[in-house]
């Protein structure tokens, strides 16, 4: 009998092969790479590019001495031409402080190239003034045998008739001589291509190595390709390592799933994670152990002189206590209101909804300002109204909104939205056969809501309530604005405060902000605790239209409740806001004479303001974008696959999105400089990365818990029927999620949008956004214009929502 | 803004037509990038001016906050603090700032004509030429009489801290991130010792951005804060707004900014051609003239006063004065101090 080969076992030997060789080709870069670190740390230069800017240095030297200098010294009689170098020896021993015997064995071309190199270096320049007075001066050929014959002899020029009138060299001495003669080949009159010597003098950064550098180049002793690799060492590396992790992983992939089969599933989970791992994780590890080895040395000084200064603990407490209340007090006013929105036939619903999503497109801290209005103790106006309604005779007060009390209600009021859009998407989708099948069996709605639809809500009960939880704690504009005339200090706003402190604040600022990276992992670890053994399947194959919870005589006064809680939280700061936009003075009422005006919404559509808008909206949407893609990637692969470190990308999500906007915008500045390599800074690319790490998690999460609940059956049924694995996706599963997709891509536009904090380190004169602008108007400008402007953003934002919304039939919008 | 805009180009213009030359210089070209905390309307009017001025020349002003600013360079900077910074030119913070960033070596030498019959008496300027004051920011007092009478309301930066009537009314910029507010306390730690700082604290000072205080002058939620002249005599120049200054009888404190050229091989365009001839046109009338249209002061002899200000000079006489020195080197034990007087919440 023959025997049967298994399927497939010839193309797993050679998946195998490859992947071995691969394997061995990026542990030999990792070698390669760390080598040439070590080079570099033992030559202790300053720039890793130091031999490539020596060797083109070099070559220009090269062609100055075979198109300028040689031919003149071929013209003159020997003894001349001995002279000059010699005298050009003696130069070159002054300029290192080198005594001239060490310099005896050069030979001619060495010293003239080794010449010219110091003197581009130096910045040994010509004033434009002399410059000039040399362009009159018609024959270069003659200028430098007669320059030559002047160095050779040794003696100043003021005695030399043959060059009266030429005031550029008129008591020129030996130096300046000789920097002429070497100019003179070159049109503008510098020794060596400027860009080509600032270059170098970067790269070498000090004199000692500039000289160094230039006497092992020029003695021949570095060639092209070692100099490439030593430039590149950290590169190599870093394509080394990634490298072997992908071939790591691959492997592990394909031995899951046992088929052995390339999957394009697979490139495009790499592609990811190598994306997280280098922008992310990088700059994070980056900032870690520069927090922990601030010297070199491993130390716990920066942690222990942090944490022990009173303001740093009293900032740390302040953030828990605020962000753990907001999550509470978010996800219970967001649950309810979910419900009733979503599946109670309460009046107004699509109103009520627009209106919650709105305060999740403001700027948090435009809010912020608006509350201050009302709620400060002196002259706020909910505070007088509340005074003159109790008869109370108090100058401060009742209310304070410098608090921790404040605080937390600011940071609700703005942060809610969040969990209850998570929490309304998937109640939607909900089939509501159990909760008919419960009020069949005579439960009344209310018991209901709590024994049935609660506990299947949970999965999104717990991804809004984190959410909450950790974009409080990462918030800065609020406790900025609310916390910091109270002394409230959050660790968001002692970062910020260590930041703007120069050069020795970052430390400290990387020191506090591993508290709030250990907290994103903290929650992260927390919610795969609960919710990791448990189904949540509500969505299957049976048709799913949510039937309308009928309140009868709940109905108005629950519609009057939450009127009122839309006007408290919703209604008043924004109408603060839009009123105070079109004062002059903010103190005096709309109506007083000459208070009203136009001119803040005038100065709004300045091209500055619209270059702002336009560069806001290509990222936004950029980000929100490769953002859900990212995200719907990451979903099937947490919710669809079983392969081992599914969860290791979700992680790092979390934790992007756990980290202060401030950490990762200076991690980013700190790695991609290029000193790994890669130069994005000032470029857009770097504002894009920074957002898709702040807020991929909200867009992965939505549609995550979204796929969560829908049930593998159906993907299986379909595919049972024949359809390939991406007609199930785009037809079966992609519509099922659609609304989340559409949400999350809201979700992510939004924030980046008007995002601000890593906006202000990370910005260029070309990539100024619409954020950063609100911010600088509020704090340098003036109040009523950054007024203006947060209305016009949110107006914006509303047309956005409207004409989504129009365009997919009222299916998809927020 | 436009029309502001539009009134100094024309001025300029006329000038030009007038004088004969307003020395337009074409062979300055390239490109440099300065880093400065002036505001943004005046960025936009100088860089208007200086295309005027060097038609060929590329100039792009950043626009930060001055810590932010700081930052951004430390990052630049690196640990090493030998980076290569994005910059040309700074025109930002204070001599102390300028202090640091010689010690580091990142400044260059600009060569300028007689400064010392240039600049007013008693401005401090880098004797070997790393850097000049180029604008005089001026911290005072201020208040809204149309909430509060001036007769009710102190006088001194003394009764400002001390005075229990304006307890929980008064506000200040945070000397963490705001250069001149640290100059201040500076300055105000050298007359009246640490003490100040405490009484500051119990007056319960807020702390927060000059343009949020005087929003909370205008409501009436703050009787006085200690803010920049020129954001004061900006509201009243262009909104009309009726806030007034008050310079403080125990002394004003003027606070020089500088301007600062980078090392050539640290900057990002290494064009020291056009960095002198922007510092020379800077420390020029023209230049200053600028400046005052801020609403700042200027720094050279004989200038005229900002609108509404009043004469530099005399101001000049009123001034408590900085020890840039101290400011510099214990920058750390002040913050300190400060921080635990007034934001630590007891």
């Amino acid at each position: 009998m023959t025997e049967t080969k298994r399927p497939g076992s010839r193309s797993k030997k050679i998946l195998i092969g490859i992947l071995s060789l691969v394997m061995l080709g990026s542990l030999l870069l990792t070698a390669a790479g760390i080598n040439g670190i070590h080079d570099q740390n033992s030559s202790a230069y300053a720039g890793d590019d130091i031999w490539s800017q020596t060797l083109a240095l070099s070559g220009a030297a090269g062609n100055l001495y075979r198109e300028s200098v040689a031919p003149a010294l071929e013209r003159q009689e020997e003894g001349t031409r001995t002279a000059c170098t010699a005298a050009a020896r003696k130069m070159l021993a002054e300029s290192w402080s080198l005594p001239e015997e060490n310099l005896a064995g050069f030979p001619e071309e060495q010293v003239w190239k080794m010449l010219s190199m110091t003197w581009s270096y130096s910045r040994r320049k010509l004033s434009s003034a002399d410059r000039k007075a040399l362009d009159t001066l018609g024959d270069r050929n003659a200028l430098q045998d007669r320059l030559l014959r002047l160095i050779a002899s040794g003696e100043p020029v003021s005695s030399e008739a043959a060059l009266a009138g030429n005031a550029a060299l008129e008591k020129a001495d030996q130096a300046k001589l000789t920097q002429v003669f070497l100019a003179a080949g070159q049109k503008d009159w510098a020794v060596l291509n400027r860009e080509t010597a600032m270059a170098f003098s970067r790269a070498a950064g000090s004199d000692a190595n500039a000289a160094e550098a230039i006497r092992e180049v020029t003695a021949g002793r570095i060639s092209a390709v070692s100099a490439w690799v030593i430039q590149h060492a950290r590169t190599v590396l870093l394509a080394g390592i990634l490298m072997t992790l992908d071939t790591l992983l691959l492997f592990l992939f394909l031995r899951s799933d046992r088929s052995w089969k390339m999957d394009f599933k697979w490139i495009l989970i790499l592609v990811m994670l190598d994306f997280l791992l280098l922008f992310q994780l990088l700059p994070l590890v980056y900032l870690c152990v520069k927090a922990f080895f601030p010297d070199g040395s491993f130390s716990l000084d920066t942690f222990t002189r942090l944490y022990t200064y009173r303001m740093n603990w009293q900032a740390l407490t302040n953030t828990l206590i605020a962000s753990a209340c907001t999550m509470a007090l978010g996800t219970l006013i967001a649950f309810p209101l979910a419900w009733l929105v979503g599946r109670s036939n309460l009046y107004g619903r699509k109103f009520f909804r627009f209106l919650f999503v709105m305060t999740y497109m403001v700027p948090p801290y435009v809010g912020a300002m608006a509350w201050l209005r009302l709620l400060n103790r002196n002259v706020g106006t909910v505070n007088l109204a509340l005074r003159g309604l109790f008869g109370l005779q108090i100058t401060e007060g009742p209310l304070n909104i410098y608090s921790l009390a404040g605080l937390i209600w600011v940071l609700t009021t703005f942060y809610f939205p969040y969990a209850f859009i998570t929490i309304s998407r998937a109640m939607e989708k909900m089939d509501p056969t159990l909760e008919e099948a419960s009020r069949a069996s005579g439960a009344n709605p209310l018991t209901t809501v709590i024994r049935v639809t609660l506990p299947m809500m949970t999965p999104s009960l717990i991804a809004g309530a984190l959410l909450v939880f950790i974009c409080a704690a990462s918030c800065y504009g609020i406790p900025s604005i609310i916390g910091a005339p109270g002394n409230v200090h959050t660790v968001t706003t002692r970062i910020v405060e260590y930041y703007g402190m120069g050069v020795k604040g970052i430390n400290d600022a990387t020191g506090l902000a591993v508290f709030l990276i250990a907290m994103a992992l903290l929650v992260l670890f927390i919610s795969d605790l609960i919710l990791a053994k448990k189904q949540y399947i509500t969505v299957s194959g049976k048709s799913t239209r949510p039937a309308r919870v009928d309140l009868r005589r709940w109905r108005i006064p629950l519609t009057v409740l939450v009127s009122l809680f839309c006007l408290t939280a919703v209604g008043i700061p924004f109408a603060t806001v839009l009123v105070t936009s079109f004062k002059t003075d903010v103190g005096k009422s709309l109506f007083e004479a000459g208070n009203f005006t136009f001119s803040q919404w005038q100065s709004l559509f300045r091209g500055e303001t619209l270059d702002c808008l336009k560069n806001s909206l290509i990222f936004g949407a950029i980000t929100a974008t490769v953002g859900i893609i990212v995200s719907c990637t990451m979903g099937y692969l947490t919710q669809r696959t079983r392969i081992r470190g599914r969860k290791l990308p979700d992680f790092l999500i979390t934790l992007g999105s756990g980290t202060p906007s401030v950490v990762i915008a200076l991690g980013l500045i700190m790695t991609m400089r290029g000193q790994f390599g890669i130069d994005l800074y000032y470029t857009a690319a770097i504002l894009i990365i920074a957002y898709l790490i702040k807020y991929l998690m909200m867009g992965m999460r939505t549609v995550s818990s979204a796929m969560s609940q829908i049930h593998v059956s159906l993907e299986e049924s379909s595919q049972i029927s024949g359809a390939s694995w991406l007609k199930t996706m785009l037809r079966i599963t992609g519509p099922l999620i659609f609304p989340s997709i559409a949400a999350g891509w809201f979700l992510i536009f939004i924030p980046s949008f008007y995002e601000l904090s890593m906006t202000t380190l990370l910005y260029s004169p070309d990539t100024k956004t619409i954020g950063f602008q609100l911010y600088q108007y509020w704090t340098y400008t003036s109040q009523p214009q950054a007024c203006a402007m947060a209305s016009g953003i949110l107006l914006m934002i509303v047309l956005l929502n409207f004409i989504l919304h129009r365009l997919t039939k009222g299916e998809f919008s927020i | 803004m436009k029309k502001m805009l539009a009134a100094v180009l024309s001025l300029v213009l006329m000038l030009s037509v007038f004088s004969g030359a307003l020395a337009v210089n074409e062979d300055i070209d390239g490109k440099i990038v300065i880093y400065t905390s002036m505001y943004q309307f005046e960025i936009d009017k100088m860089t208007a001016a200086l295309k005027q001025e060097f038609p060929n020349l590329d100039v792009s002003f950043f626009y930060g906050g001055t810590g932010d600013l700081q930052t951004k360079i430390a990052g630049e900077m690196g640990d090493q603090h030998n980076g290569v910074l994005s910059c040309d030119m700074l025109m930002v913070a204070e001599p102390a700032y300028s202090l640091e960033l010689k010690d580091y070596g990142y400044l260059e030498k600009m060569p300028v004509d007689a400064p010392e019959t240039l600049f007013r008496d008693g401005l401090s300027f880098d004797p070997e030429g790393y850097w000049y004051p180029v604008r005089t920011l001026n911290m005072v007092l201020a208040y809204n009489p149309e909430k509060y009478k001036a007769e009710e309301l102190p006088k001194t930066y003394k009764d400002f801290a001390e005075s229990a009537d304006m307890q929980g009314q008064i506000s200040m910029s945070n000397p963490l991130t705001s250069g001149t507010a640290m100059a201040a306390i500076v300055a105000l730690s050298d007359k009246y010792g640490y003490e100040y700082f405490d009484a500051l604290g119990k007056n319960k000072v807020m702390i927060e951005s000059g343009s949020t205080a005087l929003a909370k002058l205008q409501t009436g939620e703050c009787k006085m804060i200690m803010i920049l002249e020129e954001s004061v005599l900006r509201t009243r120049k262009e909104d009309g707004s009726k806030i007034s200054v008050v310079y403080p009888e125990d002394g004003v404190i003027l606070i020089p900014s500088t301007v600062m050229t980078i090392a050539e091989n640290k900057s990002a365009n290494a064009n020291l051609d056009a960095c002198e001839a922007v510092t020379k046109w800077l420390l020029s009338e023209a230049g200053q003239q600028h400046i005052l249209d801020g609403y700042m002061h200027s720094v050279l002899k004989g200038m005229p006063c900002p609108y509404d200000s009043i004469d530099t000079d005399e101001l000049a006489k009123k001034d408590m004065g900085v020890d840039w020195e101290r400011c510099y080197h214990d920058r750390e034990e002040i913050r300190t101090k400060f921080q635990e007087a007034v934001t630590l919440s007891k």
